[in-house]
């Protein structure tokens, strides 16, 4: 309970200790803080929205809600795979440009939810200037596997306010 | 009981407030509902327990009885004192009684009008009178104002590095809490707005859209700045809107300079918006008069072209005086108990308490129990739609599903209808306009309202707002005439406005009507060929041309006066009826006057739809914007060299959207004459859609697509009966992007 108490202190926050899900995408696994994380959900239709970005894959009935779906392969320039019965929506809350948005994140599998302590976690190395790092909080060093932590605000909620300025 | 005593009080006392407002000089039929009004109040059990309240209605009834009897003057001046003597009242109602200053000051005010003094007529601009008992109409309704700090016909400030000494802004603008809370909290938005579009701006300096964007806040802050009487801001925004608005004609460049002025304009009125704020939370005491001429000097020099900031400019100057606009001791008093202090915010008087029995509901709540229902009701139409449900043919069954669907129903109505509210409190906001509008332009004008109980969704409410009050506002500024020029033309010297609502076809429409000097055809051709919209050859309908001055920038007045007249209004007016999924036209005839009608659907909540099939996906069409739907013959099909593809229906040729074109989808048919042709309206242009089929016709809930909003196209997003999303078509968007595309291949669509 203490982990997720911290958890909560820290919100979309810096690479600090708490109850991570992990996922992978490809090759790498990936981590993101559990508080935001609202549920998980199976592939299910998607109806695409004309003029958005390639990586909005449309949107959802999330139980009477319609929510869109970020393709984190595409968001992250790797090459599509087809769905299979492993792969999942993680529907989490983010801040989009009008306030807590949720919205579903297509990925290849859900792993499983690890506890990191602080000293797990080290501050993302300096990839210079590439595009996605400041997506990143941190790497997480979980029985000698690494996950990259990310910050789902960033990764998710700001590409959706680009997309809504590049639109308008 | 004592509890309960005082929202009758107080509701007796909103009607009162109400009634004075709507009191014209002349007229005393209402003066006679105001005395009905009195009388009821003291016949009150509960005012026994108010004596102060009671003295103060019966030497109203007798200062009102002394009118109607023409031994006081039935003047205008007269029933705004009477106006606020009611407020004083309403004041001394919320305290329940233990409020001497503004008992006090009440009997001023009486004694102003001529009462218990002996006079019988009040004097013209008594010297003693202190300025801050004025209300709020502004000194250029008073006959001979010593030198306007601004007239509505004026473009600038004549000498704009004289300073603003505190007294001359009196605080009335206290006087409508809601009012003035409301303008800090938009006027902060506007301002964010403002700058993040400024550094957008910085970076493609050529973007006009952008510095429309810019502009038209400043248009807004300026226009309810003016209403508030708030001078300074209105000043400063105003002669910056002047700045964009060269920037936006071309006239001059949009360089560092501007930007960096318009930047530090934002800032400064942020600073004195901020100070209001404080005013709202701690009372008048914390007003800070702010000395805005160096600011002013600074954007005129950029705009006459000058180089640099004056030095004195660029910091903010300091305040001039911590104190309150009080130039005599009375004055503050009276600024202090008309405009309560901290923190309690009371109804405006022309607030209804609120009638019946009723509770306040979170609006969260309340749409997560729409949202619930339309749930509920998707839900039973797909297990009622289940093959095996269907299979089983127990009457029984049959008949629960019947009585269940109809629950549903009714449910559904009832959560829908529990958003809707009466037009009536928007529109009883727009008496208060009218009148100081007419003050301030020195016209006569008569506001007619109907349809005032007409049903509204409640969300819809807020964003009418704005619109209405600048098609108000412009109604009154450019359509009526001046009372001597009306009469010249043999109209009465009133001129009349007419606000009407009500339903009709599933809308909800709202006209506002006046009898003023119409719109100017040829003018506005002129205009229209100047800009290009037209040419000269062109054969434009009156209507088409008239319904021009809807577009961004295109206005028609000579001068620009602060009330309105650049156009920007009419295009602001557009564009928010538009995002309610309304229409707004406008019909004219000149030397008769105009008339606006805006639509709106009733309710934001479910539309009525066609579903169409492109390929894979399904689209829902606004059945109210199809005409018909037809396969076409090949002999009607057209193309038009470098313009597209058109269709001819009925004797008229209808451009083509592809709409898997449009919307980059695999579609099942890319021959026309294959696939259907759904023929829509949009804004008396008709367009032909091509979809593959259509596949039925149903009522959908519109919801909002998650953090996706403002998509070309698309106005939302609904759950079908399979439990897929299918997409709501905006076709407003559709047109314009249509009229996009092709525009960006050939140059223009006209």
């Amino acid at each position: 309970m203490g982990a997720a108490a911290q958890a909560v202190d820290i919100g979309s926050g810096q690479g600090m200790g708490g109850k991570y899900l992990t996922f992978a995408l490809g090759a790498e696994e990936y981590g993101i803080i559990i508080t935001k994380v609202r549920e998980i959900i199976g592939i299910m239709e998607i109806t695409a929205v004309p003029h958005t970005p390639d990586f909005i894959k449309g949107v959802i009935n999330l139980r009477g809600r319609v929510i869109p779906i970020v393709e984190l392969r595409v968001k992250f320039g790797m090459e599509l795979k087809p769905y299979d019965d492993r792969t999942c929506i993680i529907v989490v809350d983010v801040v989009g440009p009008s306030g807590m948005v949720q919205v579903g994140m297509l990925v290849d599998s859900v792993s499983e939810v690890v506890n990191m302590s602080a000293q797990d976690i080290e501050s993302p190395p300096d990839f210079g200037a590439a595009a996605h790092a400041d997506n990143i909080v941190g790497l997480g060093k979980i029985k000698g596997k690494l996950k990259i932590l990310l910050d789902v605000d960033k990764v998710i909620g700001h590409s959706l306010a680009a997309t809504l300025t590049e639109i308008a | 009981m004592a509890e309960d005593t005082r929202p009758t009080l107080a509701a007796q006392l909103d009607e009162m407030a109400l009634k004075i407002m709507l009191v014209e000089p002349g007229d005393l039929s209402v003066v006679g509902e105001l005395v009905v009004l009195i009388e009821g109040l003291l016949a009150m059990p509960e005012i026994a327990s108010q004596p102060a309240l009671a003295k103060m209605a019966t030497a109203l009834g007798e200062v009102i009885g002394k009118i109607v009897m023409a031994e006081l003057e039935d003047s205008a001046e007269n029933y705004e004192r009477l106006g606020q003597g009611i407020g004083l009242m309403q004041e001394v109602c919320r305290k329940q009684g233990a409020d001497e200053a503004a008992e006090n000051n009440f009997h001023t005010l009486l004694g102003l009008i001529g009462y218990l003094s002996g006079a019988g007529h009040h004097k013209v601009e008594a010297a003693s009178e202190p300025p801050a008992n004025r209300p709020v109409p502004p000194p250029a309704a008073h006959p001979a104002p010593p030198a306007p700090s601004s007239g509505p016909g004026e473009t600038l400030p004549p000498k704009p590095r004289i300073l603003e000494s505190p007294p001359v802004e009196a605080m009335d603008f206290l006087q409508d809490l809601e009012l003035l809370t409301g303008f800090v909290g938009e006027t902060l938005e506007h301002l964010e707005s403002i700058e993040v579009n400024v550094l957008d701006l910085e970076d493609n300096p050529g973007d006009l859209e952008i510095v429309n964007k810019i502009f038209r806040p400043f248009h807004t802050i300026k226009g309810v700045a003016g209403f508030l009487n708030l001078k300074s801001i209105q000043k400063l925004a105003h002669s910056t809107e002047n700045l964009l608005d060269d920037v936006r004609n071309g006239s001059r460049p949009m360089d560092a300079q501007v930007v960096e002025v318009v930047l530090k304009v934002g800032d400064f009125l942020k600073t004195m918006v901020e100070n209001l704020s404080l005013v709202l939370k701690e009372g008048p005491e914390s007003y800070l008069n702010y000395d805005i001429s160096g600011h002013l000097a600074w954007v005129e020099a950029v705009r006459a072209g000058q180089g640099q900031a004056p030095s004195t400019a660029t910091p903010i100057p300091p305040p001039t005086s911590g104190q309150t606009a009080a130039p005599a001791p009375v004055a503050t008093a009276e600024a202090e108990s008309t405009s309560p202090p901290a923190g309690k915010s009371p109804p405006p008087p022309s607030q209804k308490a609120a009638v019946g029995d009723s509770i306040k509901v979170d609006v969260e709540k309340l749409d997560g129990l729409v949202n619930a229902v339309g749930e509920l009701v998707i839900m039973q139409a797909m297990i009622r739609a289940n093959p095996r449900i269907g299979a089983i043919s127990d009457p029984k069954l049959i008949k629960d599903f019947a009585q269940l669907g109809r629950i549903t129903t009714e449910l559904q109505k009832t959560a829908m209808s529990m958003r809707m509210v009466p037009i009536r409190q928007t529109f009883q906001k727009m008496i208060r306009l009218v009148r100081d509008l007419s003050k301030k332009t020195g016209k006569e004008v008569n506001l007619v309202m109907e349809g005032e109980e007409t049903e509204i969704d409640r969300n819809m409410v807020d964003s009418i707002y704005d619109p209405l009050v600048h098609m108000i506002r412009n109604s009154v500024d450019h359509g009526v005439q001046p009372p001597s020029e009306r009469e010249i033309q043999g109209k009465p010297r009133t001129g009349t406005v007419n606000l009407r609502a009500y339903q009709k076809g599933g809308n909800m429409v709202i006209e506002i009507e006046d009898d003023g000097q119409g719109l100017n055809t040829d003018k506005i051709r002129r205009k229209a060929i100047e800009r290009g919209l037209i040419q000269e050859a062109d054969k434009v309908s009156a209507y088409d041309l008239h319904n021009l001055i809807f577009l961004p920038g295109f206005s028609t007045a000579d001068k620009i006066t602060d009330v309105s007249g650049r156009g920007v209004g009419m295009d602001v007016v557009k564009k928010a009826v538009e995002k309610l999924r309304g229409k707004v036209e406008v019909l004219s005839e000149l030397g008769k006057g105009s008339l606006f009608v805006i639509r709106l659907p009733l309710t934001l909540a479910i539309i009525d739809g066609i579903i169409v099939r492109v390929g894979a996906e399904r689209y829902i069409i606004p059945t109210t914007a199809i005409q018909e739907s037809l396969k076409p013959l090949r002999e009607n099909y057209n193309t038009v060299q470098g313009r597209g593809e058109t269709l001819l229906v009925r004797g008229t040729v209808l451009p083509i959207i592809r709409l898997y074109q449009l919307f980059r989808v695999e579609p099942t048919y890319s021959d026309p004459c294959q696939a259907i042709m759904v023929v829509v309206e949009y804004e008396g242009r008709q367009r032909a859609i091509m979809v593959d089929e259509l596949l039925g016709k149903q009522e959908v809930v519109i919801k909002n697509l998650g953090g996706l909003s403002d998509i070309p196209g698309v106005a939302g997003g609904t759950i079908l009966g399979d439990g897929r999303v299918g997409l709501i078509l905006d076709l407003a968007g559709i047109v314009q992007s249509h009229s996009g595309h092709l525009s960006t291949d050939n140059g223009g669509d006209f």
